[in-house]
């Protein structure tokens, strides 16, 4: 079965097909709730006002490691505010890489939070409201978590969230399955779920499954009970069917997290099949045994039938039943011994002590090391497991950036290499790389070269990088010209003959741009360019429009040309002084800030043409403004003209970098930037964080 | 025989080696040459001539404002002055997407007599012809500050006839450790609108590769002209590249406007930004008297 985690929201060109599926679903409810008992309806508005003031809307900003950098993304789903200090439930796919939170709350307070702990394997996680920021006097209101046992198929059941990032709905519908698992087809296993590619997730869940509508969006908002309990987390959902994790696995997991951070589980190193098909009818099958774990040390064997765990016979029949047996054994204290009696063949009733060891997440931490062109990620068992590695010694790179110094070393680093030493130091781990790095590209004097041993497959590498930042020159000036301010159509043979003048082929003028050397010369829209001096222009067809042009071009540029029109049935000779060509887009002076991860150039003379800006309009059109960036998150884009930030009127661009530095300096918690879009301006409110978290762009 | 000979010793002249200090004298022509062997030694004698002024320019092509995508590039660029002038094809350095900026950065000159593991020096992009499909680059390392570099010099024989041999030099892939080759065809045609230019016949030229005559002088380089902003119909040229690839742009016009950006490069310091120019007409004036209402 194919479902999807549902808290990224992206897929706005499905909102009017859902948003019409909802409808229709809508109107079905409406006719069978005319049959529902005005006690089920008080009922269902009960658990609303329970639950619904408690709902958030989560917005987080993300930090991916992808083409050898940082990248920021913007992400959003739901949460439950589940105490007065402010903790908000929520699913850990919703925060995962989250360096940035926002909850709005039901009175639609928009509230920064922190990130209290994640737990990727039941895709649960907690923030905390800065109770600081919020309005004197607002009373929190919280959501109670129920007991998720006493469900049963058939429920009435409410979800609530932001699908699509709309905030604040509720939908309705009943339970239709209280221990769903996903399996695979043909082999009724558990299927593996994974969170970005690589963590295992959901191995201890039997989900709810319902029918209340959910959407991208909904992801860790609350399912609720008609009696106004929270007694799931809504986690998946695809083709009509939500899945959410039960509360009182929430409950366990949510309290580790606000109590420790994280949730500490315990591994015995191997994994188990249900009995159906496979002749047995007691215990479970072990499937497979880490050659390292702690269960191959105590020697027990892929193939073996356990029969008792710490004392307790256990039959695991059935897939469902799996799930259960997993939390079972993770619950164990961390090193702690279970006596387990198993079956191997013939030989009955042997036992084995297993001492537990802690479950550690599949998944490594990254970093980027950007003037090295590579991000860089700490390797788990699983990764060296799954990427048959020697061990987890070192760190594999994640990404490269085109044309970095890594991308260009001989031979150059790519992904899957696993860094093992840098200049002749052995390292162990991410943190090592990390530091050495840093030391690196701390020093004044960089090193001509770095050498970096690594592992590709089973061969020992090593090669040379040369550590450098991104260059960023100026874009390229293109070759000045010649250059006459109209713009002209070609007229042709018909043309001329309709227009009354049919022996005067030429070029017809359509625009003479205002402040030109043509303007002053007395040229006109409508003049037809017969001569540019003294050499007839006879355009044979459509293709020769660029032939006046191009005779220009060929001109010098301080030279002056005698243009014969005709205008109004007489020629005349109009003497032009040439001027150079105007610059395009793509060589006007650009800045960028790093911080606000803003790019902009100025507005050039076919800008102002284009848009018809007069010498009152000024500023810099934002040429890039990354979607997570805080200029980007405070709503400026692409094609903006940015005229004020904060109390600075920016003209151009240095004007805009005088601006952008003294910001950088004043650190202010607000920055207002005043831009023109289409026919009108736009106050937009960036809120930076000026904690060093990260460097994305290296200052300029 | 007799052509052939006659090629040789134009060659000499034509693509005179510009270098003036003693290592980068004219070395010795190729011994007389045997009949049958004729067209060889032409081949050689192109080779050893023109060879050392086609570097290598490598560079990373930066697409600014599309979430600052980058790109490898690798061109054959061909030295056409002795102070470190290389003449490209602007569409081999993404001068042909006018809709986006690219930017070639961290760009790097290698030379066929390199050390093993030489980075190449330095050099900076001075100014592209998107009319023409011409760029420049300038050597700017300062380790070259003194150096001169073998160079072709950019004048022109007579004017090419239809059916005339003509011969591109080129260089092999990096697998192949950049290998000189030559290609021979002939004028297939000759065009005069929207300008003038060669169609080759019997072999494609490079986007920027020199072309030559059999008397050995710069007939001049492959080039993908295309519709300019006043150019209205835009399906005329149509699949020509696809048939042709790219023409070859005279020697004469690449000249004039080689010697414009030398001007620029004459103004350039070394270490000084490219000249973005905003003319004056064009520095933004006032804060808009408009007052936004919020």
């Amino acid at each position: 079965m194919r479902t999807y985690f549902f808290g990224t929201v992206g897929l706005l060109a499905t909102l009017a097909s859902s948003m019409m599926a909802g409808c229709q679903n809508g109107a079905a409810g409406g006719r069978s709730m005319a049959r529902v008992s005005p006690d089920v309806r008080e009922a269902i508005a009960d658990a609303r006002d329970r639950v619904f003031p408690a709902l958030v809307n989560v917005e987080v900003v993300t930090l991916e490691y992808a083409g050898g950098k940082e990248q920021k993304n913007r992400g959003t789903g739901s949460g439950t505010i589940l105490s007065k200090e402010g903790y908000v439930l929520t699913n850990a796919h919703v925060t995962d890489k989250g360096k940035r939170f926002w909850c709005t709350l039901s009175d639609k307070q928009r509230i920064p939070a922190t990130m209290v702990g994640e737990d990727p394997w039941t895709d649960l996680a907690v923030i905390k409201l800065d109770l600081s920021r919020l309005l004197a006097g607002t009373e929190l209101s919280t959501g109670s978590l129920g007991d998720s046992n006493t469900l049963t198929v058939g429920d009435y059941v409410l979800a609530m969230g932001s699908p699509f990032s709309l905030s604040r709905t509720v939908t309705l519908g009943i339970v239709s399955n209280t221990e769903r698992v996903f399996t695979s087809a043909g082999t009724g296993q558990v299927d593996e779920m994974l969170l970005n590619w690589e963590q295992r997730t959901g191995l201890f869940t039997n989900w709810i499954q319902h029918d209340a509508l959910i959407n991208p969006g909904n992801s860790g908002g609350p399912l609720v009970n008609l009696r106004g309990e929270v007694i799931g987390v809504n986690t998946r959902g695809g083709s009509g069917m939500a899945f959410a994790t039960p509360s009182n696995m929430a409950r366990q997991v949510a309290d580790a997290l606000i109590a420790q951070g994280d949730v500490k589980r315990s591994s015995i190193g191997a994994s188990f099949r249900h009995l159906q098909n496979t002749g047995l009818s007691e215990g479970v099958l072990v499937d497979s045994v880490d050659a390292d774990g702690p269960a191959h040390a105590a020697g027990l064997r892929a193939g073996d039938v356990i029969r008792q765990i710490a004392g307790e016979s256990l039959t695991v029949r059935f897939v469902e039943e799996i799930p259960p047996l997993l939390k079972q054994l993770a619950d164990r204290p961390i090193g702690g011994p279970v006596e387990i009696v198993y079956d191997r063949g013939e030989t009955k009733g042997q036992t084995v002590t297993v001492v537990t060891e802690p479950l550690r997440r599949d998944r490594g931490d990254e970093q980027a090391l950007r003037t090295w062109g590579v991000t860089v990620q700490q390797i788990t068992n699983r990764m060296a497991k799954e990427m048959r590695l020697s061990s987890t010694r070192g760190a594999m790179i994640s990404s490269v950036r085109s044309g970095g110094p890594a991308a260009n070393a001989e031979p150059s680093l790519g992904w899957g290499d696993v860094i093992v030493s840098i200049d002749g130091k052995p390292l162990e781990q991410i943190g090592d790389i990390v530091q050495r790095y840093e030391e690196v590209d701390g020093l004044k004097e960089k090193p001509e070269y770095v050498l970096i041993e690594f592992e590709r497959g089973n061969k020992n590498y090593v090669t040379l990088i040369k550590p450098r930042p991104e260059e960023r020159p100026d874009p390229p000036a293109e070759l000045p010209k010649a250059w006459v301010g109209i713009a002209t159509q070609p007229v042709l043979r018909n043309m001329a003959e309709m227009l009354g003048h049919p022996d005067q082929r030429g070029f017809r003028i359509m625009r003479v741009y205002t402040g030109t050397n043509a303007a002053k010369a007395g040229l006109e829209v409508g003049d037809i360019v017969l001569t540019l001096n003294g050499e007839k222009l006879e355009p044979r067809g459509i293709q020769d429009a660029g032939a006046l042009t191009r005779a220009v071009r060929r001109l010098s540029i301080d030279s002056s040309a005698t243009l014969s029109v005709l205008r109004e049935g007489k020629v005349i000779d109009v003497p032009v002084s040439l001027e150079r060509t105007r610059i395009e887009s793509q060589e006007a002076a650009r800045a960028r800030n790093a911080d606000f991860e803003l790019a902009v150039r100025e507005i050039t003379f076919f800008d102002r043409e284009d848009y018809r800006w007069d010498e009152t309009v000024s500023g810099v059109l934002v040429e890039s403004a990354e979607p997570a960036g805080w200029a980007g998150l405070a709503g400026v884009r692409g094609g903006d003209l940015i005229q004020k930030i904060g109390d600075h009127e920016v003209k151009d661009s240095a004007s805009f970098k005088r601006a952008m530095e003294q910001i950088g300096k004043d650190q202010p918690g607000r920055v207002v930037f005043v831009v023109f879009r289409g026919s009108r301006t736009y106050f937009r409110f960036a809120e930076p964080d000026w904690k060093p978290t990260t460097e994305v762009e290296p200052k300029e | 025989m007799n052509r052939v000979l006659t090629a040789v010793a134009g060659l000499a002249v034509g693509t005179s080696v510009l270098a003036a200090n003693a290592a980068a004298t004219p070395t010795a022509m190729p011994a007389p040459i045997a009949a049958h062997d004729g067209e060889g030694e032409l081949y050689k004698g192109i080779i050893e001539k023109v060879g050392p002024a086609m570097v290598t320019i490598k560079m990373v092509l930066k697409l600014e404002g599309m979430g600052d995508e980058a790109q490898d590039a690798e061109v054959t660029g061909l030295m056409i002055d002795p102070k470190g002038l290389i003449l490209v094809s602007n569409t081999m350095i993404g001068g042909m997407m006018k809709q986006f900026t690219i930017t070639p950065t961290n760009i790097k000159v290698l030379f066929d007599d390199d050390d093993d593991g030489a980075e190449g020096i330095s050099a900076k992009l001075i100014a592209r012809d998107s009319e023409l499909d011409l760029a420049w680059f300038q050597i700017d390392d300062a380790k070259a500050q003194d150096k001169t570099f073998k160079a072709v010099e950019l004048t022109s024989g007579a004017a090419p006839a239809m059916g005339d041999t003509i011969y591109t030099p080129r260089r092999l892939d990096k697998f192949f450790d950049r290998v000189m080759y030559i290609s021979e065809g002939r004028v297939g045609g000759l065009t005069t609108k929207p300008r003038a230019m060669v169609v080759p016949s019997g072999f494609q030229v490079e986007p920027g590769g020199p072309v030559f005559g059999a008397d050995g002088k710069l007939v001049g380089f492959g080039a993908i002209i295309l519709p300019g902003d006043d150019d209205m119909d835009v399906n005329s040229f149509r699949e020509i590249y696809g048939r042709t690839g790219p023409l070859i742009l005279p020697t004469g016009e690449i000249k004039s406007a080689t010697d414009r950006a030398k001007e620029i490069a004459a103004k350039v310091p070394a270490e000084e930004p490219t000249p973005a120019a905003t003319p004056a007409a064009e520095t933004p004036a006032e804060a808009p008297k408009e007052e936004p209402a919020p």
